[in-house]
């Protein structure tokens, strides 16, 4: 090979190299909305099934990870096959890859060439929230179309307050999102104990700050686990899983929250530091997982499994429920034990748990502007308010997966009675989406380990309010200007606060965090979503 | 190097006819190679020139549903964002210091191991060599990226050695002070074989009278690498040199994501990590764009400055 070849060649790749980083982006499509042309008028009466159509929807969402041990589609699991069999309509499901939904969704965003119906979380998920996905042209309001919709409208008038979350502030329904009926059952995580090392060391599920610390000295120098306290710090793995539970004990939050009319952000305020200094120590001491940064759900698994952690804040079905099943065979003595939130003082109530909205928004379904026809997604979208639209969705086919008697509703034994590995509850439960979810006690009892229904309970001590973010409504100007505060804001106190736990950065520095935070914008952000807050709590 | 100078004629009504005559020839000529050029060039139109009509985006703030050149026209408010962003200088720096750094000892390492396989005498033994060198760099990178993570965790492999040693243990992926080693020389260590390939289809080229030249005038082994081997792979080092310098503004953000975690943003976090967070995660495909032609545009100019400097100290360049 001659060198001028090489050259010559090279030369060559320069070009693609130049033409390969210029690029950004993707080939404009121009604005072609095809606007709703209706084309065939439905004659079944509105709120009746089967729906007479010939028509198919498509429909763009993810598909739950339980779901996906068994099923690429959910078109073919039970579930979606009955819908289908019920409502009449044929729909065709698209997922995106497992953890790649946001990416694949923005791409699916800028294509401009969307399907019918987007599950997604269009409330606090798209930037600028749902007005500006309304006024970018991406998804429509659905206010027109409440009356193909009547069991959806009845079931948000059902519950106090519902209807106000479910609108903007210029009062635009957009989305069919998860409803929680018995809302106050559905508790899912807490700070969770190795029953079996607290009753070796004698001591009782710890209820306040200095307990824990106690309790974790004891694991750490007699039960020899070398990360006694494993956490999830990680933002992408989900912020109710971080240090939720401790956080609560200072009176604040890891982000914002609401109290009293206002609305703060936790890392802004004094009493953080607190937190961060309780969390150092026990980092210092030992008592921390010290790869807490970089733990996810697999890591803390192993952690737990393997004796190097005897306390963790985790899910009461996916994590106990799994950990206990696994560890039967492998070791008779491993026992979990939910415990309540800590306090600073015994008698004090936790400020921050688990309390939830009976409005679920992240998994909703939005009509989108490319809709053929809305008034059969209208209706199609409501069939999963309806008293036999629910049942399907959250227990299966009936007399297949679960049988009404006397009018309570149990789970049939070939449900019940299957071994794990067959992963038949996951089967008959669609986890999210739009329609009523529900928590039946009768089948609670027949799913849950007694270990599970203890940390519920345990678990519902925690919370009399719900603190967390309501649904609040940005104008597009107030969401742009929130987004780029935010953006490097979140980052920012997320590194800071990793540092200080760390002790990479000394707490000493406390005040030059929070004059980088006001030098940031944090101030003008808070503005920003009070007023937001008083607009939503004026609807 | 020079091109050659096409003889021009006096008269230019002339030669454009002419210029014509000749083009029409050739291209009967060379027909079978232009017909394999043509899928060529159509890619290039296709999937590089094309898209360039996206950089447009940049300048207006982009919404999918009204087009680009629908979209308000916002002129250098992006670029004003991006500069005065909180994250800028530590973004830039990153991404300097990760490809100096790169550039310092991932670049020779290849060439150093070429060197040495070239000096193998045993053909069974380098052919063996060359292959568990180059077949680390088929593994996916989110399973390289797994391995990585095992092995520096606190109680993973390097960290055994570490105590063994008499040192500490502490989790390597936490701590921004060894982000950079880990970075490069995983990457090294992924990259080395495959990169030394092109270094040794070089270093078959050269003459091996030269060799025997020098054995009869006595050089040993090792004067001739300095004087003859180096020598005559030096100009495929400097063009693969300018080449890695004019990509100095870029690093792969998919490794980049997949090792940071905020204890190590201070060092890991880069232009390419930031463009992905804004572009595909906050749906901020203007402000993307804008900072990825910023990036763009840096690396043409160090590109051709580079080559400029190498046409002038050794006189050879890419063009």
């Amino acid at each position: 090979m001659s060198v001028k070849s090489i050259k010559k060649g090279f030369f060559f790749m320069v070009g693609l190299l130049m033409a390969a980083t210029i690029i950004s982006g993707c080939a404009n499509r121009g604005g072609d909305n095809q606007k709703s042309t209706s084309s065939q008028a439905i004659t079944t009466p509105i709120g009746q099934y089967p729906i007479e159509t010939e028509e198919t929807l498509t429909y763009w969402g993810v598909l739950n990870t339980n779901t996906a041990k068994n099923y690429t589609n959910f078109a073919d699991t039970p579930i979606g096959k009955e819908l289908e069999k019920k409502t009449g309509v044929t729909v065709k499901y698209i997922h995106p890859a497992q953890g790649q939904q946001q990416e694949q969704l923005n791409i699916l965003l800028a294509s401009n060439d969307y399907p019918d119906i987007i599950e997604s979380n269009w409330t606090s998920g798209y930037p600028g929230g749902a007005e500006k996905a309304i006024e970018d042209g991406i998804i429509i309001p659905i206010n027109d179309l409440m009356k193909f919709s009547p069991n959806y409208e009845r079931e948000l008038s059902g519950i106090p307050g519902l209807d106000k979350m479910a609108r903007t502030d210029s009062g635009k329904y957009y989305v069919y999102a998860t409803i929680r009926k018995n809302y106050e059952e559905s508790i899912f995580w807490g700070p969770m104990f190795r029953k079996d090392w607290l009753d070796d060391l004698g001591l009782e599920p710890p209820t306040t700050i200095d307990e824990w610390e106690k309790v974790l000295i004891e694991f750490r120098d007699k039960k020899n686990a070398t990360a006694p306290f494993a956490v999830r710090a990680n933002q992408a793995n989900g912020s109710m899983l971080l240090y939720g539970a401790i956080v609560g004990a200072y009176k604040t939050e890891l982000s914002w929250y609401t109290d009293n009319d206002k609305i703060y952000f936790g890392p802004y305020d004094p009493q953080y530091k607190d937190f961060l200094a309780i969390m150092a120590r026990w980092y210092k001491q030992n008592l921390l997982d010290k790869d807490f940064p970089m733990a996810d759900k697999k890591s803390i698994e192993s952690k737990v499994l393997s004796g190097k952690s005897g306390a963790f804040i985790g899910l009461i079905g996916s994590e106990m429920g799994t950990y206990l099943r696994v560890m039967q065979e492998k070791d008779e003595r491993f026992d979990l034990i939910g415990a309540a939130n800590p306090t600073l003082s015994k008698d004090e109530e936790s400020f921050s748990g688990a309390a939830n909205l009976p409005f679920y928004y992240y998994f909703a379904a939005a009509i989108t502007t490319h809709c053929k026809n809305p008034e059969l997604a209208a209706r199609w979208l409501d069939y999963g308010y309806t008293e036999e639209g629910a049942y399907i969705n959250n227990f299966g086919v009936e007399n297949e997966s679960f049988v009404i008697e006397d009018g309570v509703l149990r789970y049939t034994d070939t449900v019940i009675n299957a071994p794990v590995e067959e992963n038949m509850l996951a089967r008959y439960d669609r986890f999210n989406g739009p329609y009523v979810a529900l928590i039946l006690p009768a089948t609670s009892e027949q799913t849950m380990l007694p270990q599970q229904i203890q940390a519920r309970e345990a678990f519902k001590k925690n919370m009399p309010v719900y603190r967390g973010y309501p649904p609040l409504t940005f104008t597009v100007e107030e969401s742009e200007r929130l987004s780029n505060i935010m953006n490097n804001i979140n980052n920012y106190a997320n590194e800071m606060r990793t540092k200080f736990i760390m002790g990479t950065e000394p707490l000493e520095n406390y005040d030059k965090y929070i004059e980088q935070l006001k030098s940031m914008g944090i101030e003008e952000a808070v503005k920003i979503q009070q007023d937001a807050y008083i607009r939503y709590q004026n609807r | 190097m020079k091109t050659s100078v096409e003889p021009t004629s006096n008269n230019t009504m002339k030669v454009s006819s002419n210029a014509f005559k000749t083009a029409m020839k050739d291209l009967s000529v060379n027909r079978n190679l232009y017909i394999m050029l043509f899928p060529v060039v159509l890619y290039y139109l296709l999937f590089c020139y094309k898209p360039m009509y996206g950089i447009l985006m940049a300048f207006h703030d982009f919404k999918p549903s009204k087009g680009i050149l629908g979209s308000d026209f916002v002129g250098i408010k992006h670029f004003i964002n991006f500069f005065s962003s909180y994250n800028f200088t530590m973004v830039v720096r990153n991404t300097l210091l990760i490809n100096f750094y790169d550039i310092l000892f991932a670049f020779p390492a290849p060439i150093i191991l070429a060197l040495m396989l070239n000096e193998v005498q045993n053909a069974r033994f380098k052919k063996i060599c060359q292959t568990i060198t180059y077949m680390p760099h088929f593994i996916s990178l989110v399973v390289v990226c797994g391995i990585i993570k095992n092995l520096t965790e606190s109680d993973g492999l390097i960290n055994d050695i570490i105590v063994f040693m008499g040192g500490e243990r502490t989790s390597l992926l936490l701590r921004a002070e060894y982000f950079r080693t880990i970075y490069i020389s995983s990457g090294i260590w992924q990259h080395i074989g495959w990169g030394a390939t092109i270094y040794l289809a070089a270093l078959s080229g050269i003459d091996q009278e030269l060799y025997e030249a020098a054995q009869i005038d006595g050089a040993s082994r090792f004067k001739q690498i300095i004087f003859i081997t180096i020598p005559s792979i030096m100009p495929v080092i400097f063009i693969m040199l300018i080449l890695r310098v004019g990509s100095i503004m870029n690093v792969g953000f998919e490794k980049i994501i997949l090792l940071y975690n905020p204890a190590t943003y201070e060092t890991a976090d880069v232009i390419s990590s930031f463009i992905y967070r804004k572009g595909l995660l906050e749906f901020n495909y203007s402000f993307s764009t804008a900072v990825g032609l910023f990036n763009s545009v840096i690396n043409f100019i160090l590109l051709l400055s580079t080559n400029h400097l190498s046409r002038k100290f050794n006189q050879m360049g890419l063009w």
